[in-house]
């Protein structure tokens, strides 16, 4: 059933983010085109100089409206599936569903998760677009730079602990989006308890949920940088050999899946002994 | 004597400080068709939101085959709430595959052949149709199940007289006989000729609950009848305005 609920909220989601990923991404070209060879010597000047530049220049506000509109976007529908498909009208929907409470909220935690990596996946990608598109001079500062970045980025790649830490940090990376809406999603399942002003008790919830994670945090991230911070400082020079930084890592994931765990079993009970859809 | 399909023992709900269903008390049995009846806030909702699972009670028992209502209940349980409940975005068909999907008991056939029958096209997005055409729509899917228990929430309310024929021809053509439909109404007129057997609620607690048919006998009256005359309120007879 699982399955099920996560393939219906994925089209729910795909078909507004599809369009604007693509528009991301043709934006991006554009705009990388138009930056394509233009002269920027200060002697040369003439009219076609300016009219390129006119159009870049319209070509980055474009990209840049977009990119807010995606920012924007992805929060807001993360949001909405949430607020309008479990606890508003489409909720007597999903409720009746022969499905656990669990599951609706895994499903919608899984998609909200996936979208978002997935928005940012593509930010990512049309600036890579740009500079592949833009002058072969940007291109080769970039490549020659890049090779700095690529030689700084792998000179430990032979390190046993190296792909791991990559692996770390993209599992730290994917669980703290998760952690991320799921603490929206608690904060609006807490607001849901409210009698009236639903949405402003969930604002309430979300900057109390907020003060909390930041006061245990502090107090846990402390405690790891305590133990663990010394020992790598004393060890830079061997620092991606080390194991240090690994449990460090393991850490902060171990934390934040923690926050996700009590999120989500947040959600769940206020879902399955609390509901009022009036 | 069948056992009880629903039973319902010393049932409390409130919201806030509003108490909705006071100690309410109910056994339902298979296959038959039940009006639930009673004025604007007696319960009736509340009570079906508690059936389908969408509320749970503060104090009592509530039993749909003997299980308390859930995941398991919910697959033999096909609620039609007083409102619309599917998303814009999705066309009939969608909705028709997502019934298909979710509930065993679905006859994807039954539903196609019903929309056909009433002219609409499954290929349109729920929020280019009307508001008459969306009821109609989600009928359908609720009475396309096989199911064990009907919870229909106001049916007919708000629609004209054509259409609540339609609805009621449709409850009655295409109800499981082996199941039981629970109908809550305040249009007694109008859904008196379908009825077997009808529960009067008041202030969350049940008044009467009687088979329509010993009711007449004993009433030598109509439902719709008594209902007036035990939920009459007495009219304010005016007055002058004050200066």
């Amino acid at each position: 059933m699982l399955k099920k609920l996560i393939k219906y909220d994925l089209k729910s989601m795909l078909r507004q983010f599809v369009p604007m990923w693509i528009l991301m991404l043709v934006v991006a070209m554009m705009l990388g085109i138009s930056s394509k060879d233009i002269d920027t010597s200060f002697m040369a000047f003439s009219l076609s100089r300016t009219r390129d530049h006119a159009i870049m220049g319209t070509m980055m506000l474009v990209f840049a409206a977009v990119m807010v509109a995606l920012i924007v976007m992805t929060i807001l529908f993360c949001i909405q599936r949430f607020w309008d498909g479990l606890l508003k009208e489409e909720g007597y929907l999903m409720f009746t569903l022969p499905v656990e409470a669990w599951e609706l909220v895994t499903a919608k935690g899984i998609v909200a998760t996936l979208v978002t990596c997935a928005s940012i996946f593509v930010g990512i990608l049309s600036i890579v677009v740009i500079i592949l598109f833009s002058s072969d001079e940007v291109l080769e500062v970039l490549s020659s730079s890049g090779t700095f970045f690529y030689r700084t980025l792998f000179q430990n790649s032979e390190s046993p602990y190296y792909w791991i830490s990559i692996l770390l940090w993209l599992l730290i990376g994917i669980f703290s989006v998760a952690k991320s809406i799921y603490q929206i999603y608690a904060a609006m399942a807490l607001g849901h308890l409210f009698e009236k002003h639903r949405v402003a008790g969930a604002c309430i919830s979300y900057v109390g949920i907020s003060a909390i994670l930041s006061f245990v945090g502090n107090i846990a991230m402390n405690m790891i940088d305590s133990r663990l911070g010394r020992e790598m400082i004393h060890s830079s020079m061997e620092l991606m050999e080390s194991v240090y930084p690994l449990v460090y890592y393991l850490s902060v994931l171990l934390l934040t899946v923690i926050q996700l765990i009590i999120f989500h079993v947040i959600i769940e009970r206020v879902l399955s002994t609390r509901l009022n859809l009036e | 004597m069948s056992a009880a399909l629903i039973q319902c023992q010393d049932v409390w709900k409130s919201y806030g400080k509003k108490e909705v269903l006071r100690g309410l008390n109910l056994q339902v049995e298979s296959g038959r068709i039940v009006g639930l009846l009673g004025p604007n806030g007696a319960g009736k909702t509340t009570l079906l939101k508690l059936l389908s699972g969408l509320l749970q009670p503060e104090q009592g028992m509530v039993l749909i085959e003997g299980e308390v209502p859930g995941c398991a209940t919910k697959s033999m349980v096909s609620y039609l709430p007083d409102k619309p409940y599917f998303a814009d975005w999705m066309k009939v068909q969608d909705l028709i595959e997502l019934f298909e999907d979710f509930y065993a008991d679905f006859d994807r056939m039954k539903a196609e052949q019903m929309c056909a029958v009433l002219e609409i096209d499954i290929r349109r997005k729920m929020k280019t149709l009307s508001k008459g055409t969306k009821e109609k729509v989600q009928l359908i899917l609720v009475m396309s199940r096989r199911a064990k228990l009907y919870l229909l929430d106001e049916p007919i309310a708000g629609v004209d007289p054509a259409a609540r024929d339609f609805i009621l021809s449709t409850i009655l053509n295409n109800y499981n006989p082996d199941g039981t439909v629970l109908i809550s109404t305040h249009l007694i007129a109008d859904v008196e000729r379908i009825l077997d057997e009808v529960i009067f609620l008041q202030n969350g607690q049940v008044i009467r609950q009687e088979l329509v048919d010993n009711l007449r006998e004993k009433e030598r009256k109509s439902v719709d009848g008594l209902f007036r005359d035990v939920f009459r309120t007495k009219s304010y007879e005016g007055g002058e305005f004050s200066c």
